[in-house]
């Protein structure tokens, strides 16, 4: 493991204005990934556990702080540049899931290269391959042709994961990705995302509220006050 | 992307429906532009009617004209491919030894006429068109005269020298029971020159009979316009106006084939000038025109009128493609969460737009060329539709007697359908603009949250 962390996030802050009142949510919290490293992130709700992963995943701006990711500084990007820089280095894993509904499996997996890369034919065909290649780690080389709603919550994780590998990208975040699975199909799905993160040599962030989950990973980081505090 | 678009695309049937809007709106107005063009055409053919395609007034001169010496100096030039001369006198009509109505002179219909002295075969050649003399002769109904000779000679030693009068003419004169045909009609000219004042004017009084019909379709002519020969025996000169003043009046001309309006004046100017004749002048007076602007106002008044019926029939794909606004504002909503995934997975805003304006687009696209299709059919088809609504529902489409022409008219203009179509689609794309900057704009964040 590399010395120089994948990404870097220093003393970030941000707050929302709700009914004239600024509500913080984050007040400097600092945090580092290392290549391949899972972290679990754990806190209350509310805490702003999905403000960090939005604002590490450049889908939103914090008010203070830097963010370094792959040694460039993201925090202050376009949307169009940070759309980009998620394309090609960014993953994430949702709680729903949030597959496309009118898209099959493999469609929903291809989405992403369909931004970064040439189009023409042969690198295609390529993505395809590699698309197919992520369908089968994930067990579903049965389920090509299959819609979202054609599938049980724990298949339609395992495309999102999938989905989320494809560009093999160099941060992987995932919120909740087991909360809204039965506990067994949770634990497959967990160790089949961990697992396949560190193959793809990702690092991984996890929110999660389950213990069990944030004990899978390398280490825990609690969200408290704003603030991330080391749980070792 | 377009895969998805086009997943979007069939999602919904109201989106479908939001499309044959913008298709029937876009066929209304091509079927109903496409009618307009066959009557303006039908109008065009009308409204020109027995007109040459240029019309030559000389000016007036102190000294009578010669028809003979313009038609000399005017068929001299390779532009003018025959002339005809109009011998003119504007008349009273009355019948001979008989009705009273026809004959006082104190009626507010009393009927003033047109006496126009041709030269047949002259007079055949040069409006040699559509609606020309030789179409009008053919087309008359009430009572219709041989196209090579109108004016046949006159049978025994009384009788009086036949002219031509119109359908509708033909129509409100008295029948007695020989019938139309060599009815007696007697004209009270005016002399070709007026006295001076304070002196007498004595009118050119002359019977004539009835020869024939011919179908009259001159648009701005107030008076019944009568056909007769020019000169000799039988003629106008001879009959009526006598033999002092000029042998004509104006004279038509038919220009060369491919020769456009502009060379023919140029040529007609240049003849009258290598000849020495008096060229048309608003010093001098007389005019030189084609036959579009004798015609201008009733042309341009029908032009504006297919101008104003384009832009009322284009607010209707205007207001059809509201129904594509309103589709596509509510498929951003509808899928506000498929749009934060996509911002998620590197979908820039560029491209979350750019997703809605393609389905926009392929609507419009869809719209404007099923709009188009359907219009071109029912155009090609217009005479099977008809007879079909005629047949199965009662329904009569166009009320030929209302009319001037025969049938609905109906011409497809593919410049002008191509235009149109154009513009409807167009019009789709303006009004997805909207829907796909909301898209754009949409917070990655909140679309996240939406459930």
């Amino acid at each position: 493991m590399s010395n120089t962390p994948i990404l870097s996030a220093q003393k970030l802050s941000k707050g929302f204005s709700i009914g004239g009142e600024t509500l913080q949510v984050l007040g400097g919290a600092s945090i580092e990934l290392q290549s391949g490293e899972a972290v679990a992130l754990m806190g209350a709700s509310g805490t702003g556990k999905s403000t960090l992963l939005h604002l590490l995943g450049l889908l939103d701006k914090p008010d203070q702080g830097t963010i370094l990711l792959d040694g460039r500084e993201v925090q202050g990007l376009s949307q169009a540049a940070s759309s980009r820089v998620r394309a090609e280095k960014i993953g994430f894993v949702f709680q729903q899931f949030q597959l496309l509904p009118e898209l099959n499996a493999l469609e929903n997996v291809l989405m992403p290269r369909r931004l970064v890369k040439a189009r023409w034919w042969p690198r295609r065909k390529k993505e395809r391959l590699r698309a197919l290649t992520m369908l089968e780690k994930v067990g579903l080389s049965h389920r090509l042709a299959h819609k979202p709603n054609e599938m049980s919550g724990g298949e339609q994780q395992r495309v999102a994961i999938a989905r989320a590998l494809i560009s093999s990208p160099k941060l992987l975040l995932a919120d909740e990705p087991t909360g809204n699975l039965d506990r067994q199909t949770g634990i497959e799905v967990l160790q089949l995302l961990l697992d396949l993160a560190s193959q793809e040599k990702s690092a991984v962030l996890l929110a999660t509220h389950n213990e069990s989950v944030a004990s899978q990973c390398s280490r825990t980081l609690r969200l408290h006050g704003g603030r991330l505090e080391s749980m070792e | 992307m377009i895969r998805l678009a086009l997943a979007y695309f069939f999602r919904r049937p109201v989106q479908l429906l939001a499309i044959l809007g913008v298709g029937i709106g876009l066929l209304a107005l091509l079927v109903v532009l496409a009618v307009m063009n066959g009557l303006i055409y039908e109008d065009r053919v009308s409204v020109r009617g027995p007109l040459g395609d240029l019309l030559l007034i000389p000016p007036v001169t102190e000294t009578p004209l010669s028809y003979v010496d313009y038609r000399l100096a005017l068929e001299a030039e390779e532009a003018i491919l025959a002339t005809a001369p109009h011998l003119i006198a504007y008349a009273l009509l009355g019948l001979k030894d008989g009705d009273l109505r026809m004959s006082s002179t104190r009626r507010s219909d009393m009927n003033g006429v047109q006496l126009v002295g041709i030269d047949t075969d002259a007079e055949t050649r040069v409006t040699a068109h559509a609606g020309g003399f030789a179409d009008s002769l053919a087309n008359a109904h009430a009572s219709p005269v041989s196209p090579t000779q109108p004016f046949p000679k006159p049978e025994g030693p009384f009788a009086r020298p036949s002219v031509l009068v119109s359908d509708n003419l033909a129509r409100t004169l008295p029948q007695d029971a020989k019938g139309l045909k060599n009815t007696r009609l007697q004209f009270a000219a005016l002399p070709f020159r007026l006295p001076p004042q304070g002196e007498e004017i004595i009118p050119a009084n002359a019977d004539f009979t009835i020869g024939g019909t011919y179908a009259g379709s001159d648009y701005e002519m107030s008076l019944d316009r009568i056909y007769l020969p020019r000169t000799g025996r039988y003629g106008l000169q001879y009959n009526l106006t006598g033999e002092q003043g000029s042998d004509f009046s104006e004279i038509m001309l038919k220009l060369a084939p491919g020769i456009s309006f502009a060379d023919g004046k140029v040529a007609v100017l240049h003849a009258l000038g290598q000849a020495g004749l008096p060229i048309p002048s608003e010093s001098q007076g007389g005019s030189l025109q084609t036959w579009e602007e004798r015609r201008s106002l009733f042309l341009s008044a029908i032009d504006n009128e297919r101008r104003v019926v384009t832009l009322i029939m284009f607010f209707i794909v205007i207001v059809a493609s509201f129904g594509l606004f309103a589709t596509l504002s509510a498929l951003v909503r509808e899928k506000v969460r498929d749009l934060g995934v996509l911002a998620a997975i590197g979908f820039s805003p560029f491209r979350r737009g750019a997703l809605l304006f393609s389905l926009g687009t392929v609507a419009s696209a869809v719209g404007a060329l099923s709009g188009w299709a359907g219009a071109k059919w029912l155009v090609s088809h217009h005479r099977e539709v008809e007879t079909f609504l005629e047949e199965y529902w009662g329904i009569q489409v166009f009320n030929e007697q209302l009319y001037v022409v025969q049938g609905l008219p109906a011409r497809w203009d593919s410049s002008q359908a191509f235009f149109l179509s154009l513009c409807a689609f167009g019009v789709g794309l303006l009004f997805s603009l909207g829907p796909s900057i909301r898209a754009a704009r949409l917070s990655p964040m909140e679309a996240l949250r939406y459930e």
